[in-house]
């Protein structure tokens, strides 16, 4: 490389500083904030506003405070499964949910618990240098070509005298994934795609981050014609980039070929999302407290998807702003 | 979540010292004005209700560089489903980049037309080391690598950076001759 050129590059990339205009917007974004902050109760600091967090995750801090400190008191299963000992634990999820059956089934609405958190494409051959997999976003579980689906569970625990949660995952093309938020000195111990230990109180913290179950949803079935169309597409729109970076991509687009790229893409949501819902009730997540005197209890569950959650959830994406999402997963406590 | 905010003088004092390179780093990584501003909002945000205690200002910039490189992934991936959601939004990102003389200067480099072909990870990398003059451990630290895949990126991305440079210097030699001085960078294979 000539070194007076990229010493030249460096010279001009120092230069550049944060617009004044750029200043002024984040300015009055902090301004806002603390005049949420100083607005709101203590109460009140459970829905405090993230500007820029997805939506999703507002939602489930908005309703973790409601649901776990309203339903623990009047679901029947909570007595039943924190009792007044001095050493109990259980999925606040579970223990909060809503019975789906009879009184006494132990299979639980999930209620709020869950929520999606995107999904993206994968593909081993775009991957120049052969080592996709060192994104520390993707896990290899051998799929070459697909979805990379993540959903939010609160995956959060109440009891009393417990010292330390360690959350196992086994299943086929799932695994966790840590977005360490804001304070990243604090990553869960131990974190692998299948094993992590917290604190008894560190999954209710968003400043300790954020754990999702991501399902490695592979192009296969009933994803094939719709992956095809959206490939084909994006493959136009690249070569138009390509050839002309300052024009709409689009424009060379017949209406027909727009709609039918828009239908293959909201097919392919509802199917690589319930897919991964699949995937994810098929596994079975192993929690496992350990309390201070050393002794340890451990529970296992299912989270998995109502039966007709690609109906369901196609209601959800035609319009958004429904907020009850009570139906779309039930949870099962093993063992 | 906290309800402790960052007093008015942490936070300017920040701003003041850091902002510019949690703009370079999302700049660097993102490679579009308008998208790196808003991380950059996001990040200080994050530092206000952030309650990491800080040793010093290095401490902090490597804080900020960590959670902004987080961000900046988590802005890819949010960019590709819009890209696949609103296409007509490809569009407006080219026409939404700030009127800056110093970006503009940026912008027409060849140095930064080369690294456009460069994979984001190995870009980052080369930023951090090359430009902002971190070691490869303070690196490691930031973005959560081994030491060791620090160095074999840094390896990598000088390299293709030199073979892109090679093929943009000759492109660009070759476009100035038949249109003038152009400097649109060519693909890399």
């Amino acid at each position: 490389m000539n070194r007076n050129l990229f010493d030249d590059y460096r010279k001009h990339m120092n230069e550049v500083e944060l617009p004044d205009n750029a200043r002024e917007s984040l300015n009055r974004a902090i301004l806002e904030e603390r005049s949420a902050c100083s607005q709101s109760s203590a109460a009140h600091s459970t829905r405090k506003r993230l500007p820029t967090r997805p939506a999703w995750r507002i939602a489930a801090a908005a309703c973790i405070g409601a649901i776990v400190f309203g339903c623990l008191f009047f679901t029947p299963a909570v007595d039943r499964m924190l009792g007044s000992d001095e050493k109990s634990f259980a999925l606040t999820a579970y223990a909060a949910g809503i019975a789906t059956e009879n009184a006494g089934n132990v299979k639980l609405a999930l209620g709020n618990f869950a929520s999606w958190g995107g999904w993206y494409s994968f593909d081993e051959l775009a991957w120049e240098n052969a080592s996709p997999y060192e994104n520390d976003f993707i896990h290899d579980t051998d799929m070459k070509k697909g979805y990379i689906c993540s959903i939010y569970f609160d995956l959060a625990c109440e009891g009393s005298g417990i010292a330390s949660l360690t959350y196992e995952l086994e299943g086929e093309g799932v695994y966790f994934n840590f977005d360490p938020a804001r304070d990243w000195s604090t990553p869960p111990e131990d974190f692998t795609r299948y094993r992590f230990t917290v604190g008894p109180d560190d999954l209710k913290n968003a400043d300790k981050g954020f754990i999702y179950i991501v399902a490695n949803v592979p192009v296969e079935g009933d994803l094939v014609e719709s992956a095809a169309v959206l490939d084909e597409h994006l493959e136009r729109m690249d070569e138009a980039l390509a050839e002309n970076p300052d024009e709409n991509p689009n424009e060379g687009f017949t209406q027909d070929e727009m709609d039918a790229y828009n239908e293959a893409m909201n097919q392919l949501g509802v199917l690589v999302q319930t897919k991964a819902a699949e995937m994810v009730g098929e596994s079975v997540l192993t929690i496992t407290a350990t309390f201070y005197d050393g002794t340890t209890e451990s529970h296992r569950y299912r989270i998995a998807p109502v039966e007709d959650i690609e109906e369901r959830y196609q209601k959800l994406m035609d319009d958004s702003r429904l907020e009850d999402r009570t139906s779309l997963f039930t949870i099962e406590q093993l063992s | 979540m906290t309800d402790q905010l960052r007093s008015e003088q942490f936070m300017k004092h920040a701003l003041d010292t850091l902002a510019g390179s949690v703009y370079r780093l999302a700049l660097a990584h993102l490679r579009n004005a308008a998208d790196a501003q808003d991380v950059v909002q996001d990040v200080f945000l994050s530092l206000l209700k952030s309650t990491v205690e800080f040793h010093d200002d290095e401490h902090m910039k490597a804080w900020l560089l960590h959670v902004t490189a987080n961000r900046c992934r988590e802005y890819h991936r949010s960019a590709w489903r819009r890209r696949v959601e609103s296409t007509d939004d490809v569009a407006s990102f080219a026409e939404s980049a700030v009127c800056d003389p110093g970006l503009e200067a940026l912008f027409e480099h060849p140095v930064w037309a080369a690294l456009a072909h460069l994979p984001e990870k190995l870009r980052i990398v080369v930023h951090l080391h090359d430009v902002e003059g971190y070691s490869t451990e303070a690196i490691a630290d930031i973005l959560g690598i081994l030491p060791a895949t620090v160095r074999t990126r840094l390896h990598r991305g000088r390299k293709q950076l030199r073979e892109n440079l090679g093929a943009n210097e000759q492109a660009a030699i070759i476009t100035t001759k038949q249109k003038g001085a152009n400097h649109e960078p060519q693909p890399f294979r």
